[in-house]
């Protein structure tokens, strides 16, 4: 009989046995691995920048359920999921964003709003080359930026943002030039001056990296680029400073030690100047000059945040820097991959896993390189990859 | 030489286990075919020589409760005010062998009769025992149509309600009694009436109580008594137990289908003890019973949309499907797996007390007292994602009574009488479960020890002013938006509302204090004469809030108090041998208790009061052996008038209508009058074999002054609440019932045809009152019903080890549409649901006694729908199928915009489900895919299925 008894435990143990689990909907995949793939917008996510060692900021665009906008400012976990909008409250609205860069203490965000591109400039049915006679592909050229503003806000969004600290930028010789003689060309038709400096060409490619901001350590001052040369900027102040020997110099980032800045500067040839004519239905419609500046090759410098002479690191672009102060991560176009650029002057190496990468940002902790992959013309994506130390 | 008891009819059980003599037999037989609104029947009969001579001065009793009677000159007695139940009769004389009869079965309202022949015994012989038959093959005395189920059928069948047990009456499928709407039926508790006056057809009986804790249950269909007020299609008596005036008894059960891994969650402890309670003097009994169970799923039928198949869906539908289940999207078929189902966690507590006292005298005093707490969630499709945002319902009832008997037996005659007082209490509650009860709520083994809570429950109990005051909506409830935790991820934003609560609050309260009387007479010769009256005061409350968590919205509130109140007299005359009839009267009353306004749309209107209303009923029945059929051919007739007071929800406005979705309005109208009926019925019973018997029954119930939801007064443009529904059901029933050694049967088939003008006071459908006045089919037009019940072995009263109880039930669909399938306009659609059937068994195997205890015990396995059936309940009238028309899925499927762009892997709304491809993006034709799906499974028909198959072990100990 006692062994009949224990025949009931089963009985016994499941009644005892209480409801399971709720339904519960497994919608995302945990991101794991020393290379992750953390973000898939079909645009350009660009430029990200650590707030802890557990945030990324970075430009994207307004991808659902984000209002439309050419570029906007998000923050996404290091471990993949849901990205969020930085600052909502600006982007209720179509404002192209880019760049945001937490402050070393988390409380302020710098940015860059860029103004509305050049888009009256020409255009037609077809275009041609008034030199040669040519056709030209008009999609060739993208419309010019003329013009951004920096600002710094509150992270938490507290204030009204017409009171934020600011500092425009000014993009100069883009705009329309009546008298501007074209030899064979009727005067009565618009022309349009256009230089593209070889940030109008980085912009084109990808985005607003050469106006990076770059928080100083003690984040009081901002250093940026306009295009021409680096900028110190104390918020709140009206006008930034040019910073002494920063000229050409493009994506500022300020050394952990706070008493250097790193900038990619553009070695270039000599301009040429390109006129083509619009055409609408088979009529003239407008000219358009375009100055042209040839990039032989970009290096990476490194300046006195005092200002000074500047100190070749050999090539590289879009700097971002070891939390130790050690070496600088760049873009080496050469091989289309991110280096380790030691700053005592060693020998340089390749990242692993970065192929096609853009924008390094090295987490505080040194532990993740966080990096936008090219995939295809305008589509960028946010990698991460293990630093192996 | 021993005893003899005479066999003078061909319904009669001499177990051969007790080796009685062939010649010693026992007539059981029924007289007084009428019911009566009481659980008490009588035991009438003559006892006489071996030689025939009736034998004057034989003492007849009876225990539990102490009965007692003396034969007269011509040997006959009555012991009236038997309690229900299998009772044992004692039969002594000096000078003649003592005789006890076991299992007598005595039922509510009739007559036993026993006839008796004593052996001379001139020394004093140990006494014979024998048992009566328990299952009556064949009631030449009654002209009811009716099904007793007893005590040891309700303890064996693998029943989890009591109401299950009702399916098993030929007559009543679903909870519909010949075809009448749920509610048209009457509950009467040891001769109490407990109908649930307010909400009866919408909510059904107000009172449950634990199989175990019936001594029988009699289903009256056809032929009412006159004591059965309140009742147009039918009357459920219950009959409780009382403990033995022996012996303690008790009974402790467990069953749960805990042990599979894929279960239900169903648990349920049973505990029964009864037995006499010396201390409060000699006789006194007292009986317990304890019902306690959890479900994890209280209702397991869920299965969701987008598991159905192709040939569940219209056409154009389909073979999307097809695309869905076969390509890429194959992921959003099915997308989760039965056991992660959302569920709808429950629990029950049934608790029931009954003490019985002799005084003395012939008096005795009865206190009962039953107490329940019903709570479940309520599953809806569009919270069913939600886990903390449910819609749940939690219900409190109670009864007590106190009943002062008096009986006196004299021999040839009995009187009886006795005075009542009842007071019953019924709460519902029905809104937005607090988080609390989902989550921190103790529970164990899915039993929770605290009742449910819900958002703002006192804030929707307080007074109205106060509530007008705060200006508020109901605490705590937020409005409907959101889509986090669908299968679909956030990407099926917009059509699952999993981030609001449900917006109804809703409760009501029903409180009465009754007192009723009741006198009667039982002669030796059978007849019997009774008379009563009762009278009932209600404090009725309703609160009703549609839209709580608007501050702006409007509740509905009212506090009244109706009375009721009725008389009824009957004589029955005859006997199992000859004519017997049953002729009575009835008269009910009622005052709602409540002032109205008749134009609603006229603030300015005069208020007037409800008057009384009065419904005379009389009631005739008859039944008799057909002459030369030597008892073998039963034929019975009779006449009902009926009537019934509206459910007092007609008197308020009410939001009803498809799972409180489409918030269809009516007005009440307190001015509503008696609902009312005439039923006929002609019936035949033949013994075919000395084991089998059937009975055919054929009736027709002309219904009248039904509350409908159709007719507009004034201005107003809500449909307002009238008597202007009534249809006419016939039918044929048949009902067979075996007994063989060691097994017994019982079986029926019904067939009604169910015709009338009717707008359903509760449907969705609304008839103006300038249309025409159509005919069209009711619920139960067509409506084939089977049920079938076998006990075997030890449930049957076996000696053996082995017990197994079965019961079957198969019935036809309802009608889809009444109006479609009148106009034929949609030929397309199917005029009836499909048939469904379903089979529950119980296996018992005993095993002996348990060491160191003295008790014994034996093992059971429960099954439920064993045969594993997809019983379809239900179809969607715009298709006809269980999946949606096109045009209303391609509505809610439109709801939600599909994105221009690709959502990437980043996005809020990105879900790894949609992505089909894993490229870490959806894309707009990924996106439309999941609305498919998402869409199909917001017309989740989940609650259109039957019970799954379900096992359950259990282990019961009797001590």
């Amino acid at each position: 009989m006692r062994g009949r008894i224990w025949l009931l435990l089963p009985l016994l143990i499941g009644a005892c046995r209480d409801a399971p689990d709720p339904f519960t909907p497994v919608d995302r995949v945990a991101l794991t691995g020393d290379s992750v793939h953390l973000t898939y917008y079909l645009g350009e996510d660009r430029a990200p920048a650590w707030r802890g060692n557990d945030t990324l900021y970075y430009a994207t665009g307004g991808f659902a359920p984000f209002p439309p906008s050419q570029g906007a400012l998000a923050a996404l976990p290091r471990e993949g999921g849901a990205a969020r909008l930085v600052l909502p409250e600006l982007q209720q609205f179509t404002v192209f964003l880019s760049t945001p860069v937490p402050s070393p203490a988390g409380d302020r965000v710098a940015y860059i709003a860029l103004n509305p591109l050049f888009t009256p400039a020409c255009r037609g049915d077809s275009a041609i080359n008034i030199k040669n006679g040519r056709k030209v592909t008009t999609a060739l050229f993208a419309p010019p930026l003329t013009g951004a503003r920096l600002s710094v806000r509150a992270a938490n969004g507290s204030g009204a943002p017409g009171d934020d600290p600011r500092v425009l930028i000014d993009f100069a010789s883009v705009g329309i030039a009546p008298g501007l003689p074209v030899p064979g060309v009727a005067p009565g038709l618009l022309r349009y001056l256009i230089f593209e400096y070889p940030f109008q060409r980085d912009y084109a490619a990808g985005g607003a990296i050469p106006f990076r901001p770059s928080w100083s350590p003690d984040g009081s001052k901002v250093a940026y680029s306009d295009g021409l040369r680096l900028n110190l900027w104390t918020p709140g102040q009206a006008a930034a400073v040019p910073l002494a020997g920063g000229d050409r110099a493009v994506s500022a980032a300020w050394s952990p030690s706070g008493d250097r800045i790193a900038a990619a500067r553009a070695l270039v040839q000599d301009s040429t100047i390109t006129d083509l004519l619009y055409l609408v239905a088979n009529e003239a419609a407008c000219v358009e000059r375009r100055i042209s500046y040839n990039v032989t090759s970009t290096r990476l410098v490194l300046l006195p945040a005092a200002g000074g002479t500047a100190t070749d690191l050999g090539e590289g672009e879009e700097p971002g820097w070891a939390p130790d102060g050690s070496a600088i991560y760049v873009r080496r176009a050469s091989s289309n991959q991110i280096w380790r650029v030691p700053v005592s002057g060693g020998v340089a190496t390749a990242v692993p896993g970065t192929t096609g990468g853009h924008d390094p940002a090295v987490s505080p902790d040194g532990q993740w390189l966080a990096f936008a992959r090219t995939l295809t013309p305008g589509n960028h994506d946010l990698w991460l990859v293990r630093l192996s130390h | 030489m021993p005893s003899r008891l005479l066999a003078t009819a061909p319904t009669r059980r001499l177990p051969s286990a007790l080796r009685i003599p062939s010649a010693l037999s026992v007539l059981l037989a029924v007289v007084a075919g009428g019911a009566a609104a009481q659980t008490n029947g009588s035991i009438l009969g003559q006892v006489t020589s071996a030689a025939g001579e009736p034998l004057r001065g034989v003492q007849v009793s009876v225990t539990s409760p102490a009965l007692r009677a003396v034969t007269g000159t011509d040997g006959r007695f009555v012991l009236g005010a038997v309690p229900a139940g299998e009772r044992t009769v004692h039969v002594e004389m000096l000078g003649y062998r003592a005789v006890t009869v076991t299992g007598v079965r005595v039922s509510s309202g009739r007559a036993t009769e026993l006839k008796l022949q004593l052996e001379p015994a001139p020394v004093s012989l140990k006494g014979i025992e024998v048992e009566a038959e328990r299952v009556r093959l064949i009631e030449p005395e009654v002209s009811t149509t009716h099904e007793v189920v007893t005590g040891r059928e309700l303890r064996e069948l693998p029943l989890d309600r009591i109401e299950d047990a009702l399916e098993l009456a030929t007559g009543v499928s679903q909870g519909h009694f010949r075809g009448g709407r749920i509610g048209q039926e009457t509950y009467v508790v040891d001769g109490l009436a407990v109908k649930n006056v307010l909400e009866a057809s919408s909510k059904g009986a107000a009172l449950e109580f634990s199989p175990t804790s019936l001594d029988e249950m009699d289903v009256i269909t056809g032929g009412l008594s006159a004591a059965y007020g309140s009742a147009i299609s039918g009357a459920v008596s219950y009959a409780t137990r009382r403990g033995s005036r022996e012996r303690w008894e008790s009974n402790a059960g467990l069953r749960s289908d805990g042990f599979q891994p894929k279960g239900s969650g169903f648990t349920s402890l049973s505990l029964t003890t009864g037995g006499p309670l010396r201390m409060l003097g000699d006789g006194t009994t007292v009986f317990g019973d304890l019902l306690l169970q959890g479900m994890a799923d209280a209702d397991p039928h869920a299965r969701g949309a987008t598991c159905l198949s192709s040939t569940d869906l219209p056409t154009e539908v389909a073979s999307r499907l097809q695309l869905l289940r076969g390509g890429a999207g194959a992921s959003l078929y099915c997308p989760y797996a039965p056991s992660t189902l959302p569920h709808d966690a429950g629990d029950r507590v049934i608790g029931f007390l009954r003490l019985d006292r002799p005084l003395g005298g012939g008096l005795s005093l009865t206190a009962t007292a039953l107490g329940n707490r019903l709570q479940r969630q309520l599953y809806t499709p569009e919270l069913k994602y939600s886990t903390g945002s449910q819609l749940g319902q939690r219900s409190y009832g109670s009864l007590g009574t106190l009943t002062l008997d008096w009986t006196r037996n004299r021999g040839e005659l009995t009187q009886h009488a006795l005075l009542r007082g009842g007071v019953m209490r019924l709460d519902r509650y029905l809104g937005a479960l607090d988080p609390w009860t989902m989550g921190d709520r103790p529970t164990f083994a899915n039993f929770g020890f605290g009742g449910f809570r819900f958002l703002g429950e006192d804030f929707a109990r307080s007074s109205p002013e106060a509530q007008l005051q705060a200006g508020t909506g109901v605490p705590g409830y937020v409005p409907e938006g959101g889509a986090i935790g669908s299968p679909y991820g956030p990407a099926g934003q917009g059509i699952f509302f999993t981030t609001g609560t449900p917006q109804l609050a809703n409760w009501t309260r029903s409180e009465q204090v009754s007192a009723d009387v009741l006198g009667e007479v039982y002669t030796a010769t059978g007849v019997v004469a009774r008379a009563g009256a009762s009278g009932k005061l209600f404090r009725i409350q309703s609160y009703e809030r549609t839209a709580a968590a608007n501050p702006g919205s409007a509740f509905n509130y009212a506090l009244f108090f109706p009375r009721t109140a009725s008389g009824f007299g009957e004589v029955q005359w005859g006997t199992s041998d000859e004519l017997h009839v049953q002729i009575g009267v009835r008269l009910d009353a009622f005052k709602p208790g409540l002032d109205f306004r008749f134009d609603r749309a006229n603030f300015l209107a005069p208020s007037l009061q409800t008057d009384w209303k009065l419904a005379l009923m009389p009631r005739f029945g008859a039944s008799m052996p057909l002459p030369g059929s030597r008892g073998r051919t039963v034929l019975r007739a009779n006449f009902t008038r009926l009537a019934e007071p509206p459910d007092f929800q007609y008197f308020l406005d009410t939001t009803v209508g498809d799972s409180l979705r489409t918030s269809i309005r009516r007005q009440g109208n307190a001015n509503l009058s008696f609902e009312h009926g005439s039923a006929y019925e002609v019936g035949v019973t033949q013994l075919l074999t000395p084991a089998l018997s059937a009975a055919v029954t054929v009736f027709r119930k002309d219904l009248e002054n039904l509350v409908s939801g159709d007719v507009r007064f004034g201005s107003s443009t809500d449909p307002t609440f009238s008597l202007a529904d009534y249809g006419t059901v016939t039918g044929l029933e048949v009902a067979v019932r075996g007994r063989w050694p060691g097994w017994t049967l019982r079986a029926g088939y019904s067939l009604q045809k169910a015709v009338g003008v009717s707008s359903g006071a509760l449907g969705d459908t609304v008839i103006s009152v300038s249309d025409s006045r159509v005919t069209y089919p009711l619920s139960f037009d067509q409506r084939h019903s089977i049920d079938a019940s076998v006990l075997a072995g030890r449930a049957a009263g076996g000696k053996g080890r082995w017990g197994a109880a079965l019961a079957a039930t198969a019935r036809s669909g309802y009608p889809l549409d009444r109006r479609l399938s009148v106009s034929g306009a949609r030929s397309d659609l199917p005029a009836y649901l499909p048939w469904t059937s379903d089979l529950t068994g119980r296996a018992s195997y005993e095993l002996g006694s348990l060491p160191a205890c003295g008790c014994r015990w034996r093992v059971t396995v429960d099954g439920r729908n064993l045969l594993g059936l997809h019983n379809v309940m239900a179809l969607r009238r715009d298709s006809g199928l269980l999946g949606p028309a096109a045009d209303a899925l391609a509505a809610v499927e439109g709801g939600v915009a599909v994105p221009n762009a690709p959502i990437p892997l980043e996005s809020p709304r990105y879900s790894a489900l949609i992505d089909l491809n894993k490229d870490g993006n959806i894309t707009p034709e990924e996106f439309r895919a999941a609305r498919f799906a998402a869409a199909l499974d917001r017309f989740d028909p989940s609650l259109y299925y039957g019970e799954p198959l379900q096992l359950r072990a259990g282990v019961e100990v009797t001590f």
